[in-house]
C-alpha cells in the first residue's frame, strides 16, 4: 500500500525539490507547476503529472507550502500553492546539499 | 504543530479527498485543451492526458495515506472488510455471533455471580484491614447455646460466635494493637412505625461498630458508644434502603420506631448500600445497640451467661499489626474465658481461635456458594469452548474456500501477515459482535441464575460494570486469539500453486484432521452437558411425581410471629384462634386452620418417641445416640380443621377436634409411616406414643391415623409425622392456611385485614399459596435442570452445526470421487452412508470421550439429584441416542447430497 510512485525519471526525493524550487518563482496551481517543470528543462525532466499531487500534500503538511483556492486566468476555480517563510528556509537547504551532490558527482566524473 | 495539522486534516479528510478529485480532474482538463491546441482530435488528447497523470485512485490513496494514520486505518479497513464479508454470508455470521454471545454471555453472567457473591468486598472503609474469628472445638462443646454461623467439622464444631466476656477481653488483651467491634443477628423482627407492622431483619451492633467501620451517616447520626449502654435512651439506625422502601426517603430523625413492642428513636439513617457486615447478599434493616439485645430478643439465655455464645467480633488492625501476631493473645484470652466458666474441660478440648480475612464479611454463605458457582463456571466453560471450536471450526471452512483470495492476495504481495492479520481482524469482529450481545444476554442470565445462589430477596442482581466489561474484552480477545489465529496461521501455510491450482483437495487433509479433531471435542464437551442435563432433568421429574399428600391448590398460607412481641402463650393462642375463625368467616374461604411449623419449608420440630411397651434408655447410656436416631418423630402443632382443610385422609380414628380441649388427655394423630415404623400396624388407634427421650415423658394416646404427607420438604423420606392439638402444646411461630373456592391470590387482602382487626402490632409475612411453596422449595432444582436442559441443548446445536459443516465441506470436496465410484456401479444409499458412517464414527469417538468426562464429573452434582444415581446408565444410554441421533441429522443434508452427485457432471467438471 504505501509504495511509492514508480516510473520516476527523477532522482528520489529530487520532485519536492523541483516543486519548492517553481513556487519560489510565485504563486501556482498544480498543472502550472507540471508545465514549469517540463519547458524549464527543455522537456528533459519527465514527471508523471499525477505524483505532483501526493507530494503537494505532503509537503502542504509538512508546512512548506500553503495553498488556498481562487480564480485561473480562464475564470476556473484552481487551487494555488505558495511558498511558506519554512519552505524558503527548506529550499535554500536543499539547493546547496544539491549543488554538493552535483559538484561531488561532477569530480567523479570528470576528473581534472 | 506538525501533528496538529495532521490530526486537523485527518478530521477534514473527507473534504481534502473531494478537493484533491476536483483539483486533479481540473489538470486533466487542461492538459486536453493544451493537446487539442496542439492539434490533436479530443479522444486521442483525452487518452493522452489520462496517462500522463497516472492512476488517479492511486494517487488519492496515496494522498489520503499522508492525511490520516495508515497502521490504524488499515485495521479499520481490515474490520470493514470483515463486516461485509459477513454480510454476504449471513448465515455463517449469525451463527458464529450467537454461539459467541451465547458463550461469552454465560461466563460473564457467572463471572458477575461470582464477583458479587464471593469475590466483592464490604463497603466500609478499608476493608482489607478487617478480621474475623473463628474458633473450633473438640467433640466436647463448651457452650449451651450458639447465635453464629456453627458448623460441623469432622473433630467438632466450629463457629463465628463468642460469649459477651470472651469478647470484652478480647478487646482489652489487644487494645492498641486492633479495635474490635462485635454484631448479632437478630433475625426477623417486628417494626411497627406509623402504625403498620412488619417484619424486617436486626443487627444489634457495640457502639463502636460504626466508627470502627468508618461510616459516616446518610442522615441523622450513626450509634455510638453512649448509645450501648443499658440506662441510655434506646436508639436506633435503619438503613438506606429500609429508609427508603418504608418511610419514602422522609424526614425520620427523632421518630419512634417499634421493635418487637419496644419503642426505640430513630437516630439516623446508615450510608447508601451499606447492609451490615453479615452474610454476602444479606440487607440488614435496622441496626439496634448491643445492650438492647436482652430487651428485643425474649429468650432464656441472659447476654452475659459465659454459656451463650452468642456476639461475632470483628476486628480492624492497627497499621502494622499483623493478625499473625495476634493469635496467640486471643487464643489464650478465649482459652482463659472457656476454662473460668467451665472448670471441668480439659485443655484439649478447649477451643482454639483462628483469624481470618474480614473484607468479605462473614464467610459461610460464600462458602455454601463457592460449590453451585464452580459447577456453573465449568459448564459455560465447556459452552464456551464449543462455541470457540465452532467458529474457529466455521473460520478454518471459509478459509479454506477463501483459499484463492488469499492466494491472489499473497501473489499480489500482500505479506504472509498482513493476510493474517486481517484473517485475525475478521475474527476479531466477530468476538466483539459476540461479546457486545453476550454483555446483554449476561444480565438476563445472572438473573435468572440468581435465585439458585440466594433466596434472600434482596441480593440484586448485579449490573454492568468496569469488572465485568473488563472481564468479557479479556474473554473475547482470547477467544478471538484462540479461535482465529490458528486457523489463520494455517490457511495461510499453504503453498502459493496450491491455492491457485483448480480444485484445492490437496490442502484437505491437513484441514481435515484439524477440524474433525475440533469436532470430536465439541462433540465429547457436549455429551458431557446432555448428560448433566439428562440427569437433573430426570431427577426433577422424580421430584415432580412426589405425592404431597394433601391438595396444595387453592390454599393460601401465611405466617405471624407474635412472640417477637413478648406475647404470652395465652396470649398467642387466643391471636391464633382469633385470626382462624375471622379467615373462615371470610366469604369464598371453606376452610382454615393453623400449624406451628411451615408445610414444604424445612421447618420442623423433631424429636424422639417411642411406643408405649418400650423403654427408651438413659439418656447418657452408649446405645442413647442410636435409639434416638432410629426412634425421629417429626412433630406438628395443628390448629382445628387441619385435617379437612389440608385434605389429609384420616384413615383410621378420627381427626383432631374439640373432644381434644385443655383438660382431656393428650391425644395425636399419627400418619401411616409412624405407626407402621413404630408400631408394625395400622391399628393403631388406641396405643400410646411416649414423645421425648426420658421413661417419665409424656404419653400420647393415637385417636386417628392419617394419610402420608409431606412435611418439610418435597424431597426425601416420607417422614414419620405426629400431629398434636394447638390447645394441648405451647405455640411459638403460627403458620395460617384457608382452603379457597376461587382463587386463593384474591384473598390475600382480606386476609391481611383479618389479622389487622386482631392485633394491628403484628405483621403479616410469606403470603403465597402451598403450591407456590413447594415450587419455591424445588426452584434451585428446577432452575439447574433448565439451565444445563437449555445449555445442553446449545452446545448440542452448536456441535451439530460444527459436524455438519465438515461434512458438508467433505462432500463438496469429494464430489469427483463420488462421481467416479458411481460411474464405477456404486448405489446412492452406499454413497449416502459413505457420509453417514464418518458422521457416525466421529461421533462415536467423541461419545466414547464424552461419556468418560461426564462419568467423572456428574459426581459434582451428585448431591443435587433425587433417586438418581450419578452414573445412572439409563440416563447415559439415553444421553448417548440423542448425540447420535444428533449427528445422523447432521449427516442427513450432505449425505443427501453426496447422494444426488450425477457421476457424468462430476466427472465431467474434472
Amino acid at each position: 500500500m504505501g509504495t511509492k510512485a514508480a516510473r520516476q525519471d527523477l532522482l528520489p526525493g529530487t520532485l519536492d525539490m523541483l516543486i519548492l524550487k517553481s513556487l519560489s518563482i510565485g504563486v501556482m496551481h498544480g498543472y502550472g507547476i507540471a508545465q514549469h517543470i517540463k519547458t524549464v528543462s527543455g522537456e528533459v525532466l519527465r514527471v508523471e503529472e499525477g505524483s505532483l499531487y501526493p507530494a503537494l500534500q505532503r509537503l502542504q503538511l509538512s508546512g512548506l507550502i500553503e495553498s488556498e483556492w481562487g480564480q485561473s486566468a480562464n475564470n476556473r476555480r484552481a487551487r494555488y500553492y505558495r511558498l511558506t517563510r519554512a519552505g524558503r528556509r527548506a529550499l535554500g537547504d536543499a539547493e546547496s546539499s544539491f549543488d554538493r551532490l552535483i559538484a561531488a558527482i561532477g569530480r567523479v566524473m570528470r576528473p581534472a | 504543530m506538525r501533528m496538529l495539522r495532521h490530526f486537523s486534516s485527518w478530521l477534514r479528510r473527507s473534504r481534502l479527498d473531494d478537493e484533491l478529485r476536483d483539483e486533479m480532474a481540473q489538470h486533466v482538463e487542461w492538459k486536453t485543451e493544451t493537446l487539442i491546441a496542439e492539434g490533436i482530435s479530443e479522444p486521442e488528447a483525452r487518452r493522452r492526458a489520462a496517462i500522463e497523470m497516472g492512476n488517479v485512485t492511486r494517487l488519492r490513496e496515496e494522498s489520503r495515506e499522508t492525511w490520516g494514520f495508515p497502521r490504524l486505518e488499515s485495521v479499520w479497513q481490515d474490520a470493514a472488510y470483515g463486516l461485509r464479508q459477513m454480510r454476504r454470508t449471513p448465515l455463517f455470521t449469525a451463527v458464529a455471533v450467537v454461539s459467541l454471545a451465547v458463550g461469552i454471555g454465560a461466563s460473564a453472567a457467572v463471572f458477575s455471580l461470582a464477583d458479587a457473591m464471593v469475590m466483592r468486598r464490604l463497603p466500609v472503609r478499608d476493608p482489607q484491614q478487617l478480621i474475623l474469628f473463628k474458633w473450633s472445638s473438640g467433640p466436647v462443646f463448651p457452650f449451651s447455646s450458639l447465635n453464629g454461623n456453627g458448623q460441623q467439622t469432622e473433630q467438632g464444631l466450629s463457629s463465628t460466635s463468642f460469649a459477651r466476656v470472651a469478647l470484652d477481653e478480647m478487646r482489652v488483651a489487644t487494645s492498641g494493637r486492633m479495635d474490635l467491634l462485635g454484631f448479632a443477628d437478630l433475625y426477623d423482627v417486628n417494626v411497627t412505625a406509623d402504625g403498620r407492622a412488619e417484619m424486617a431483619s436486626a443487627h444489634v451492633v457495640s457502639g463502636n461498630y460504626f466508627d470502627v467501620l468508618g461510616l459516616s451517616p446518610a442522615a441523622g447520626r450513626l450509634l455510638n458508644g453512649s448509645d450501648d449502654r443499658n440506662d441510655a435512651p434506646p436508639a436506633a439506625v435503619i438503613s438506606e434502603s429500609f429508609w427508603r422502601r418504608r418511610f419514602g426517603g422522609a424526614e425520620v430523625i427523632g421518630r419512634p420506631l417499634g421493635v418487637n413492642g419496644l419503642t426505640f428513636t430513630i437516630a439516623g439513617v446508615a450510608p447508601e448500600g451499606f447492609g451490615g457486615i453479615g452474610q454476602v447478599g444479606d440487607s440488614t434493616d435496622v441496626f439496634l445497640p448491643l445492650s438492647a439485645r436482652g430487651l428485643v430478643v425474649r429468650g432464656e439465655d441472659k447476654d452475659d451467661d459465659p454459656t451463650n455464645w452468642w456476639v461475632l467480633p470483628v476486628g480492624r488492625l492497627r497499621p502494622g499489626v499483623s493478625a499473625a501476631e495476634l493469635q496467640p493473645t486471643l487464643d489464650a484470652v478465649l482459652k482463659r474465658t472457656v476454662a473460668a466458666s467451665k472448670p471441668a474441660l480439659t485443655a484439649k478440648d478447649l477451643p482454639a481461635v483462628h483469624l481470618l480475612d474480614g473484607s468479605r464479611g462473614q464467610s459461610d454463605t460464600r462458602d455454601a456458594m463457592v460449590a453451585p458457582l464452580k459447577t456453573m463456571a465449568l459448564v459455560v466453560g465447556i459452552v464456551l469452548l464449543v462455541a470457540c471450536a465452532n467458529v474457529a471450526n466455521l473460520l478454518l471452512a471459509r478459509a479454506q474456500s477463501r483459499a484463492r483470495e488469499l492466494s491472489v492476495r499473497t501473489a499480489m504481495g500482500a505479506g504472509r501477515m498482513r493476510v493474517v492479520r486481517q484473517l485475525f481482524t475478521e475474527g476479531a469482529v466477530l468476538a466483539v459482535m459476540g461479546a457486545a450481545l453476550g454483555l446483554v444476554a449476561a444480565h438476563w442470565i445472572s438473573g435468572a441464575l440468581m435465585p439458585a445462589l440466594t433466596t434472600s430477596p434482596a441480593a440484586a442482581v448485579p449490573g454492568l460494570d468496569w469488572r465485568l466489561v473488563a472481564f468479557v474484552t479479556v474473554l473475547s480477545v482470547t477467544c478471538a486469539i484462540g479461535f482465529a489465529l490458528a486457523p489463520a496461521m494455517r490457511s495461510t501455510n499453504t503453498t502459493l500453486a496450491a491455492g491457485l491450482r483448480d480444485g484445492s483437495a490437496r490442502t484437505t487433509g491437513r484441514r481435515g484432521r484439524l477440524a474433525g479433531s475440533l469436532v470430536v471435542v465439541q462433540l465429547a464437551l457436549s455429551m458431557v452437558l446432555v448428560v448433566t442435563a439428562a440427569l437433573l432433568a430426570r431427577s426433577l421429574w422424580n421430584l415432580d411425581l412426589v405425592e404431597l399428600g394433601c391438595e396444595p391448590e387453592h390454599l393460601l398460607t401465611f405466617k405471624v410471629d407474635p412472640t417477637l412481641n413478648g406475647y404470652s402463650p395465652e396470649r398467642v393462642r387466643a391471636l391464633a384462634v382469633g385470626i382462624t375463625e375471622g379467615l373462615r368467616a371470610l366469604p369464598g374461604v371453606t376452610g382454615s386452620t393453623f400449624t406451628s411449623h411451615r408445610l414444604l419449608s424445612n421447618q420442623s420440630s423433631i424429636g424422639v418417641g417411642s411406643i408405649d411397651s418400650e423403654t427408651p434408655p438413659d439418656v447418657n447410656a452408649p446405645e442413647a445416640a442410636s435409639f434416638r436416631r432410629s426412634h425421629l418423630v417429626w412433630r406438628q402443632v395443628t390448629g382445628p380443621d387441619f385435617f379437612s382443610t389440608m385434605r389429609i385422609p384420616i384413615v383410621r380414628g378420627r381427626a383432631l377436634d374439640a373432644r381434644d380441649s385443655q383438660s382431656s388427655a393428650k391425644a395425636i394423630v399419627v400418619n401411616g409411616v409412624l405407626a407402621r415404623r413404630f408400631f408394625k400396624s395400622e391399628d393403631v388407634v388406641g396405643r400410646r406414643l411416649r414423645l421425648g427421650m426420658s421413661p417419665t415423658s409424656p404419653l400420647y394416646e393415637i385417636v386417628g391415623v392419617s394419610g402420608d404427607a409431606r412435611y418439610t420438604s418435597v424431597r426425601g423420606d416420607m417422614p414419620p409425622t405426629a400431629y398434636l392439638p394447638a390447645t394441648q402444646q405451647p405455640l411459638n411461630f403460627i403458620n395460617f392456611a384457608m382452603r379457597t373456592a376461587g382463587a386463593p391470590e384474591s384473598l390475600a387482602g382480606a386476609a391481611r385485614d383479618v389479622v389487622r382487626r386482631v392485633d394491628d402490632q403484628v405483621p403479616v409475612a410469606g403470603m403465597r399459596t402451598l403450591a407456590e411453596q413447594a415450587a419455591e422449595s424445588l426452584q434451585q432444582e428446577r432452575l439447574f435442570a433448565r439451565l444445563s436442559l437449555l445449555l445442553g441443548g446449545v452446545t448440542l446445536a452448536l456441535s451439530a452445526v460444527g459436524l455438519y459443516g465438515l461434512l458438508a465441506y467433505g462432500v463438496a470436496v469429494r464430489v469427483p470421487e463420488i462421481g467416479l465410484r458411481m460411474a464405477l456401479g456404486a448405489g446412492r444409499r452406499s454413497v449416502a452412508w459413505l457420509v453417514l458412517r464418518q458422521s457416525l464414527t466421529l461421533a462415536a469417538i467423541g461419545l466414547l470421550a464424552g461419556t468418560g468426562v461426564a462419568m467423572a464429573a456428574t459426581t459434582l452434582i451428585g448431591s443435587m439429584l433425587y433417586r438418581l444415581p450419578p452414573r445412572d446408565p439409563l440416563t447415559i444410554l439415553i444421553a448417548a441416542l440423542i448425540m447420535l441421533g444428533t449427528s445422523a441429522l447432521a449427516a442427513y443434508l450432505p449425505a443427501r447430497r453426496a447422494s444426488r452427485v450425477d457421476p457424468i457432471v462430476a466427472l465431467r467438471a474434472e
